[in-house]
């Protein structure tokens, strides 16, 4: 559609009217107080009101009732008077009450002398884009939650068998969970088995030694289980350094140090003292053993 | 306002208790009502409890550490505990590990570490914390 530069004034505002409502969008404009003055085709399809019954509502009128009694409106609307323009996300009410998710674009109209004479607003509806964001982001939780279980295999003694690769992401899922479980139920050691992970490069290793470091600070010892031939051999080629991680190769080597470690008493002590636990191991064992 | 410092002893073993928000001077004056109540007692074992504190930054970090080094200095074997979930995370991300220091899980856990640690396992603890 093009304008003629000489067409009438009328004509011109005509057009301009017919541009408006072929959006899908809402354009709307609100006076300097936020009552509706013009409501596009757009607007209507948006919110269910025709043009006769949204002019002269308070824009609040398509605001959930939470954000009317908070006071949400008059915040955007201010907010777009002082900055000039508003963006924003959020939940919209239609005429049949219903809500609609919308993102919302106010902007301040204001004459050659800088006068307020009103706002536009611009909205879209992402109702179903959400949905969909939605979605996905409850799929990759649960992905998440799935990948990550903490299995407690023994009184005080867990299991976090790890399988496929760990990124940052997981890695914190997994502390936290991790964390969370040695809280709830009171272990003192876990057992992390890396049989599953396909890999183990600095990166892993890193992710790895944080979650060690994290349970240690809740009092936990941390065992590392599931190590194959050919991860030992890559890791010690990287220079990966796992401190006084111990490590056994397979969760039933793991699982006996760990028995062994409960049962002498010493699994916190030896977590807490940073190097030469092994020894206090063997020595707490030995103490055992003694004194039957 | 000024906040009681929190200890309280259990036989040989002295439990603090930190709350709240630490600043400068109060973290002065827990520590000198420390030190004087392990020095004038016959004591082994000190817990330091942090479950009761609003935030574990690197200062208060630091502080725990120091504490825990002073009591070491007096003779007694100190374990940190009550360390939450999201303030262990966030230790380890601002990279303090506290890797000298014993902790544990929850005041009960930690008598219980005090008690291996101070009752013929003297040496060898102390030959770890050496090591470490």
């Amino acid at each position: 559609m093009s304008i003629d530069p000489d067409a009438p004034a009328i004509r011109r505002v005509q057009t301009a009217e017919i541009m408006l409502d072929s959006l899908f969008d809402e354009v709307i404009q609100l006076d300097e107080n936020g009552f509706v003055v013009t409501w596009n085709r757009g607007a209507e399809r948006l919110k269910g009101y025709t043009a006769d019954e949204a002019v002269g509502l308070h824009v609040s009128a398509f605001y959930t009732e939470e954000d009317v009694r908070g006071g949400l409106a008059e915040r955007e609307l201010r907010i777009a008077r002082e900055a000039g323009k508003f963006e924003t996300e959020g939940w919209r009410r239609r005429k049949d009450g219903s809500r609609l998710w919308a993102s919302v674009v106010i902007t301040a109209m204001r004459d050659a002398d800088g006068t307020l004479l009103g706002y536009v607003k611009v909205a879209r509806d992402q109702t179903e884009r959400r949905a969909a964001d939605e979605l996905i982001r409850r799929q990759r939780d649960e992905i998440l939650e799935l990948s990550t279980p903490v299995i407690q295999v023994w009184d005080r003694v867990l299991a976090l068998p790890i399988i496929g690769t760990l990124d940052s992401n997981r890695a914190s899922r997994l502390t936290e969970s991790l964390l969370g479980q040695i809280a709830e139920l009171s272990a003192e050691i876990v057992i992390l088995d890396i049989s599953g992970v396909p890999t183990i490069d600095t990166q892993v290793a890193q992710h790895l030694l944080k979650t060690v470091q994290a349970a240690r600070l809740m009092g936990a010892t941390s065992i590392l289980s599931g190590v194959r031939p050919e991860t030992a051999q890559a890791m010690v080629h990287l220079g990966i350094q796992l401190g006084t991680l111990r490590s056994r190769s397979t969760l039933r080597d793991a699982l006996q140090l760990a028995l062994q470690m409960i049962a002498a008493g010493n699994a916190n002590a030896n977590g807490g003292n940073g190097n030469g636990t092994g020894n206090g191991a063997v020595s707490g064992l030995i103490k055992d053993l003694a004194t039957p | 306002m000024t906040p009681v410092v929190p200890i309280m002893r259990i036989g040989a073993t002295v439990l603090i208790s930190l709350q709240g928000d630490l600043d400068d001077a109060t973290v002065v004056r827990i520590e000198s009502a420390i030190m004087q109540e392990v020095s004038r007692t016959r004591t082994t074992g000190t817990l330091i409890d942090v479950s009761g504190l609003g935030m574990v930054d690197s200062f208060i970090a630091r502080v725990i550490a120091r504490m825990a080094a002073m009591t070491r200095l007096l003779g007694a074997e100190t374990v940190i505990v009550g360390i939450q979930p999201a303030v262990a995370i966030t230790l380890v991300e601002m990279g303090v590990t506290m890797a000298d220091l014993n902790t544990a899980l929850n005041a009960e856990q930690g008598m219980e570490m005090l008690r291996r640690l101070t009752e013929g396992g003297h040496v060898e603890a102390t030959a770890a914390h050496a090591a470490g």
